[in-house]
């Protein structure tokens, strides 16, 4: 199988702070591929790319109406901007980051992206979206 | 009793935060016959940095680039009948307005007025023993002695009620950046604060256009599969507000950026943590059925749809907190084996900070910028960059060990590993900020007028 490809070629992002969190928006460039982001950009996988100790400090707000997902990742700020030390206190580059997140069962090929095809693979994305928190 | 106008209010933002460029405030408030021009100046840190200034003697307790904004656009704006509207009054807004009301003189519009808007400092009024730190189980009264200040947010009532003198500024502290464009709007169409539903949609106007060049396209353009014209000349957004709360989003034909559904979207969610819940003072605005639909002309974003929900009967309240000193320092590396000469520089500084210094308890952060400095735990394990730079940070109690960082790094110049140059070090004074509550009760915003 090829590597999957970054979320880059799929959704643009956002990221803002609040105190020791980071707050990223996510936005799928085609409309039709956001139910299967929703379903594959879990709790678990996000506290994986972003090295919190569990999905508990990540949630995802996916708002449908708009076809975005809002997603906090709690205490990942080294402190926030008034505590942090880093280069980036704000995490202002933590949305370069999530769109580099390459997620098996999203498409393989850029030339792909934006269509609508669910693939098999899709389906344990979604039981590990339903039982996370 | 006056007729309720029926024509669109027409209002725009000049500044997104303190520092921001004056150029697009002054084609706005020349060519886009504005009924209120904002400039948001103040985020949360930087009032509690503005009384720390204050109590040091260092500065005014208010934003040092003030005047310059109200020079560069009071004259179109008196010309064109524009309020202009500001937080950056910051610790002091009354100092603020005399110092705005003099130059206002000098520019030759003695008539205009000046009005200031206080209440928001409330360090006097808390209860300490019962004010609640969020995020932590302590109390503000555990962290007494490192309290610089303590500012509610408030609502739009302050704006609103100065607005009444028809002044032309209004210069304010700590409200919510939404309420600086609420308040000219429920002024203009006399919106009754109950009707929640109106009260939210002025609010989601106020929270898009308050980062200014972030709706425009600016923190948006990638150059790839994000291109934005002109982000040089990048236009500061304005939004035509209709009497029924919806609201046409859009900028200057002639400058640079973008205004579509994509660049409406990231901003409307940005920084949000629950769409369905933003509390505000004035309201709770429920984003879940906000619809943003481009028109047929270019840069224009049609908004509707959005939900209010009464506010809490308490109050946010910014409070700034004493927290020690930051050090930073820098070197380079380049060429054949330059990372692992940076990581060797990194080795000799974290030895002689225990061995030499005995500072085993102040941490020192170690990032290699090229490498790791933004996302410390995500980096390639194979990379042999071109060069890279060294960055080692303390946050410490005291001034010492952020100074001693600082010397440490520099004298890896002549006793450090080959090759290292460009030392950059710097030592500042940190503040915190936390969070706490209070009832609205305790709160009351006061009006000064300067005519």
């Amino acid at each position: 199988m090829k590597n999957p490809v970054p979320l880059y070629e799929l959704a643009h992002c956002r990221a803002g702070d609040k105190g020791n969190d980071s707050l990223l928006v996510l936005v799928p460039y085609a409309p039709s591929d956001f139910e299967r982001l929703r379903h594959a950009v879990t709790p678990q996988i996000l506290a994986r790319h972003f090295a919190v100790p569990t999905p508990e400090r990540v949630s995802v707000t996916p708002l449908p109406s708009v076809g975005a997902l809002v997603i906090v990742i709690r205490g990942v700020l080294a402190g926030g901007v008034t505590r942090a030390s880093g280069a980036d206190p704000h995490g202002k580059t933590l949305s370069s980051h999530l769109l580099d997140l390459r997620i098996a069962g999203l498409p393989t090929d850029p030339a792909e992206t934006g269509l609508v095809a669910v693939r098999p693979s899709e389906s344990s994305a979604r039981q590990r979206a339903r039982e996370s928190p | 009793m006056s007729s309720t106008p029926s024509t669109p209010i027409r209002i725009g933002v000049g500044a997104g935060f303190a520092g921001d460029r004056l150029d697009p405030a002054i084609e706005l408030a020349e060519h886009a016959a504005l009924d209120a021009l904002i400039f948001e100046c103040l985020a949360e840190r930087t009032i509690a940095l503005a009384h720390l200034a204050r109590m040091e003697g260092t500065t005014a307790g208010f934003d040092p680039l003030l005047t310059e904004r109200v020079r560069t656009t009071l004259p179109a704006a008196r010309e064109n009948r524009t309020v202009l509207i500001t937080n950056a009054g910051a610790a002091d807004p009354i100092a603020a307005a005399a110092a705005v009301k003099d130059l206002v003189e000098q520019l030759g519009h003695g008539d205009g007025v000046v009005a200031a808007v206080t209440g928001d400092d409330v360090l006097d009024r808390l209860d300490l023993r019962h004010s609640p730190i969020f995020g932590s189980e302590d109390t503000l009264w555990d962290i007494k002695d490192r309290l610089v200040s303590a500012n509610a947010y408030l609502g739009a009532g302050g704006i609103l009620e100065a607005l009444d003198v028809e002044p032309a500024i209004i210069i304010t502290g700590r409200t919510s950046d939404a309420a600086l464009f609420l308040a000219p709007i429920m002024h203009r169409f006399g919106w009754n604060p109950a009707d929640l539903d109106l009260v939210a949609a002025g609010t989601l106007v106020g929270h898009l256009l308050e980062c200014a060049g972030q709706l425009t396209g600016g923190y948006f353009a990638d150059g790839r599969r994000k291109v934005v014209p002109g982000l040089a000349r990048l236009g500061f957004p304005f939004a035509q507000v209709a009497p029924d709360g919806t609201s046409l989003i859009t900028k200057l034909a002639d400058t640079g950026g973008r205004i579509d559904r994509m660049t409406c979207l990231e901003q409307m969610l940005y920084e949000v943590d629950n769409p369905h819940a933003y509390l505000t003072p004035d309201v709770v605005l429920d984003m879940s059925n906000v619809t943003l639909m481009e028109t047929q002309q270019p840069d224009q974003v049609q908004i509707s749809g959005a939900v209010g929900r009464a506010a809490p009967d308490t109050l946010k309240v910014t409070v700034g907190v004493r927290d020690g000193f930051i050090g930073e320092a820098e070197i380079s590396y380049a060429g054949q084996g330059c990372l692992a000469r940076a990581q060797m520089a990194a080795d000799i500084v974290a030895e002689r900070w225990t061995d030499v210094h005995n500072l085993a308890g102040i941490e020192i952060t170690r990032h290699i910028i090229g490498l790791n400095s933004c996302r410390p735990w995500y980096q390639p394990t194979d990379y042999q960059p071109p060069e890279v730079r060294l960055r080692l940070s303390v946050l410490s109690v005291h001034r010492e060990p952020a100074v001693l960082l600082a010397r440490e790094v520099e004298a890896l110049y002549t006793n450090g590993p080959a090759g290292g140059g460009g030392v950059t070090s710097r030592v500042r004074a940190t503040l915190g900020v936390v969070s706490t509550i209070i009832a609205r009760a305790d709160v009351a915003h006061k009006i000064t007028v300067l005519r």
